[in-house]
């Protein structure tokens, strides 16, 4: 418990003694510029000092002092950091004219010593210059850094209201913005304090206050003469109004209280348009690199860890720092050994305070180390145009070798990351693919082309075959008919031929051999009539056909009778008569001849 | 008897193969020996020695734009893989070739890509070249004759009705077939041309007098219809829009 209460009251004196911010002396006066017989305050400002201090003051020897000091302080924490400041108010007179120095103030504290900024003020003799200025109430002035620059080349441009100091008004508010084409404009923003306070000046003879309205840094985007329009600025200024008789008639309501609020009415100021000349970039010894930074920049580079293991990260962190156009900086990619996963890089930009072209970017890679060895990143640099120089600078920054340790192997297998997908096989270069080295065809270019010829000899051919197939069948059924008919001529010889087998089995006695024959004899006589095949002839098919040729039923009869006689005797054989079968034999001639005379 | 003349007529066959492709392949192997050793210049004058000789195929003129873009003559590789992709349109180096060519060109030209009606039928259509389809047109019309003729021989028997399917089937390939040959040779016949100057005019009227206003500018590489053409000039048409007049010797014709 103790031991608690004393770590709470360390950690306590701590922030006691971290939050007291620096320590510094500040002198200000209210105005710079002034008359002779003006007066001003000098204000000699300590921050977080304590009490106890020796200050030694400026000698204040070409001024009069009319009061003071006041003695004032006050305590603020702004983010976290406290802020303690003591003010010694003075207000003095100047003794003479022309320029008058007031020297810094020292602040000793325990053998340290502060000391302040210098103040220089202009004190005019009044009327001087009338002659030269026309005097106005109020108008507004356009300061630029600079009226001849690069494409690239930021530049700050102060709008400045000048009132009479007689004058009195309420916060101004802008009626138009001006165009800025060609350029690309980015607001200074002011503190309220800085927006809403007058500071006495002498404008060309003329005392005046003054405000500024806006601040703009713009980048010129193309060469060439620029016009810039006109700012255009409402200012409400105060009107005297008259004095409304108060409905009550009583002196009472007349006090300022009631006698209503202040009038104000708007007046519209204008400032001259500016004409600005904006060069090109040249064109001469522009490095390949060069993406347009513009300014004067300085490039550096550190690593976090120049020797690490397998699968491990190091972060690689360029700082590019000058005046310039930094936010508009790319910095070309340093080459990275294809070792390295290279993750895309982090920018920042931290610029200076109040100012848009001073600072730096940070560029920061994270490499993750994927195979052993020495591995340098090299190529660390930045191509940009000094506009000083008017020429093409390259600022390089450091090589850095990092030795990678461990087994390679470790990556490919269990220490890949969850959901670490593998890398596409990157294309180094491209080139086309290798040359045939063999074919299957080569064409004789002679024969290119369609020819009539060649169409007409392939179609012929084709016309030819299918007028041979044509007449080819033509010739076939042709023949066959004529088969037919020599074998109907041919039928009473055959059959007489056949017959002469039977006559020798008539005379042999040999009844079967007799019966056989002239059964073949018939059968075959009247296949060859009919143009039919021998075998498989029956004879009841062969009575149908006879019937159907129109031959006589007695005919037709005969011819079964001797049919089926020859056919029953052959199967079961009688004894021989040669008789019946000399009858039998001049029947079946007589049938042939017949038949041949019915079957012309 | 019977085995000599087989003999006889292997040789005869043997001596035509021969004649046609001994030249062609020696050529060809010494060409790409050239191209191996990167002596690319003989490559490409070894090849085009093939072509002079009355050869080509799709392979020859593929290694000529080989050796051609090697050699950084960007026209006339081009005009080479386009004359090797009537011979081999679906070869997959060819196409990344033609990509990796035309990486070069200045002119962006939007390639007219036809779309086929029928996948089926672009693929049928990739088999033949202007060669192969013409041969195939005609063995069809051959074989149009023979099923025909064997359908006139054996109407009435049997294999009549089978014959009949054959034939029907015959004059639907015939047809298929003739259809290849037309398009192919019709595309064959339009004409294209690869400019071969770094940077052209293209004219509104075939000569060079006042009378002729300059159109475009056409680059290096950049391929073209040739529509029409004179003794000095050739039309050329990017599409409906863009068509002008070019002086011969600037385009190369594919």
């Amino acid at each position: 418990m103790y031991g608690s209460i004393r770590n709470i009251l360390a950690i306590l004196m701590l922030l006691n003694a971290g939050l007291y911010a620096q320590k510094s002396v500040k002198m200000s006066v209210s105005a710079s510029e002034m008359f002779k017989n003006d007066t001003f305050e000098l204000e000699i400002k300590l921050e977080n000092f304590d009490s106890d201090v020796n200050i030694q003051y400026p000698r204040f020897a070409d001024l009069a002092k009319i009061a003071g000091p006041y003695q004032s302080s006050s305590t603020s924490i702004i983010n976290g950091t406290m802020t303690k400041s003591v003010s010694l108010t003075y207000q003095f007179a100047p003794k003479k004219l022309g320029k008058i120095v007031i020297e810094p103030a020292v602040v000793t504290e325990g053998g340290a010593s502060y000391k302040s900024n210098e103040i220089a003020i202009t004190v005019f003799e009044q009327g001087q210059n009338t002659a030269a200025s026309q005097s106005r109430d109020m108008f507004i002035t356009a300061e630029l850094s600079s009226r001849n620059v690069y494409v690239g080349e930021m530049i700050k441009i102060d709008y400045i209201l000048y009132i009479k100091p007689e004058i009195r008004l309420s916060m101004p508010s802008l009626a138009e913005e001006p165009k800025f084409t060609n350029f690309v404009k980015e607001q200074e923003e002011f503190s309220r304090e800085k927006a809403s306070t007058l500071t006495q000046t002498v404008y060309k003879g003329q005392k005046y206050n003054m405000l500024p309205v806006r601040s703009y840094w713009l980048t010129p985007t193309s060469s060439g003469n620029k016009v810039i329009e006109p700012i255009t600025v409402k200012v409400p200024v105060e009107v005297k109004s008259k004095k409304r008789r108060s409905p009550f008639n009583d002196p009472f309501f007349d006090d300022d209280l009631f006698s209503g609020f202040t009038n104000y009415a708007d007046k519209t100021v204008l400032a001259d348009e500016i004409k600005i000349t904006v060069n090109p970039l040249p064109d001469a010894g522009r490095p390949s690199d060069f993406t347009g930074a513009v300014g004067s920049f300085n490039i550096n580079s550190t690593v976090d860890n120049d020797s690490i293991a397998v699968n491990d990260g190091i972060t690689l962190k360029v700082i590019i720092s000058g005046k310039g156009n930094l936010s508009d900086i790319a910095l070309s990619q340093p080459s990275i050994p294809k070792d390295f996963e290279v993750y895309d890089p982090k920018r920042t930009v931290q610029l200076d305070r109040n100012s848009k072209n001073s600072g730096k970017v940070i560029y920061e890679y994270l490499l993750l180390a994927r195979t052993p060895g020495e591995q340098l990143i090299n190529n660390i640099s930045l191509s940009y145009f000094d506009t000083k120089e008017k020429k093409y600078k390259t600022s390089i920054g450091k090589e850095h070798r990092i030795v990678v340790t461990g087994d390679a192997a470790a990556y490919a297998d269990s220490q890949r990351p969850a959901g670490y997908s593998r890398r596409d096989v990157e294309v180094l270069a491209s080139d086309i693919r290798y040359i045939k080295k063999n074919f299957e065809n080569i064409y004789d270019i002679s024969d290119k082309g369609f020819d009539p010829d060649r169409l007409g000899v392939n179609a012929g051919i084709s016309v030819l075959l299918m007028l041979s197939a044509f007449f080819g069948r033509l010739y076939i059924l042709k023949n066959l008919n004529d088969t037919a008919l020599s074998r109907r001529k041919k039928a009473v010889k055959n059959a007489n031929k056949r017959l002469k087998n039977s006559v020798k089995a008539l005379e042999a006695n040999d009844m079967l051999k007799f019966y056989k024959t002239l059964d073949e004899a018939l059968l075959k006589f009247i296949a060859d009539k009919f143009n039919i095949s021998h075998a498989g002839i029956i004879s009841d098919e062969i009575i149908a056909v006879l019937t159907e040729k129109g031959v006589e039923e007695t005919m037709r009869n005969d011819l079964s009778g001797l049919l089926m006689k020859s056919a029953s005797i052959q199967f079961a054989p009688s004894k021989p008569d040669s008789k019946e079968m000399a009858t039998d034999l001049e029947k079946a001639k007589n049938l042939m001849s017949g038949l041949n005379e019915r079957l012309k | 008897m019977k085995g000599h003349f087989m003999k006889i007529n292997t040789l005869v066959v043997l001596l035509l193969i021969m004649k046609v492709y001994s030249m062609p392949v020696t050529d060809f192997d010494q060409a790409n020996l050239f191209y191996e050793k990167g002596e690319y210049e003989k490559a490409a004058a070894a090849y085009e020695k093939i072509v002079s000789g009355g050869y080509e195929n799709g392979e020859v003129y593929y290694n000529l734009g080989s050796c051609y873009y090697k050699t950084g003559d960007i026209a006339n590789c081009i005009v080479n893989y386009e004359r090797s992709l009537k011979f081999m349109p679906e070869d997959t180096d060819l196409i990344e070739n033609i990509k990796i060519a035309r990486l070069s060109l200045v002119d962006k030209i939007e390639e007219q890509s036809e779309v086929p009606f029928f996948t089926l039928y672009s693929n049928f259509r990739s088999i033949f070249n202007i060669y192969t389809s013409e041969k195939a047109f005609y063995i069809s019309i051959i074989l149009l004759g023979i099923l025909f003729s064997l359908y006139i021989l054996f109407k009435n028997t049997g294999a009549g009705k089978f014959i009949l399917v054959l034939c029907a089937g015959g004059v639907l390939y015939s047809a298929v077939i003739s259809y290849t040959y037309y398009d192919i040779y019709s595309d064959n016949s339009r004409r294209f041309g690869v400019i071969d100057q770094d940077k052209v005019s293209v004219l509104s009227s075939p000569d060079e007098n006042v009378n002729s206003k300059e159109l475009f500018y056409l680059h290096r590489g950049s391929k073209a219809e040739i529509t029409r053409s004179n003794d000095m000039w050739f039309e050329l048409s990017l599409d409906e829009e863009k068509k002008g007049w070019v002086k011969k010797n600037s385009v190369i014709e594919i």
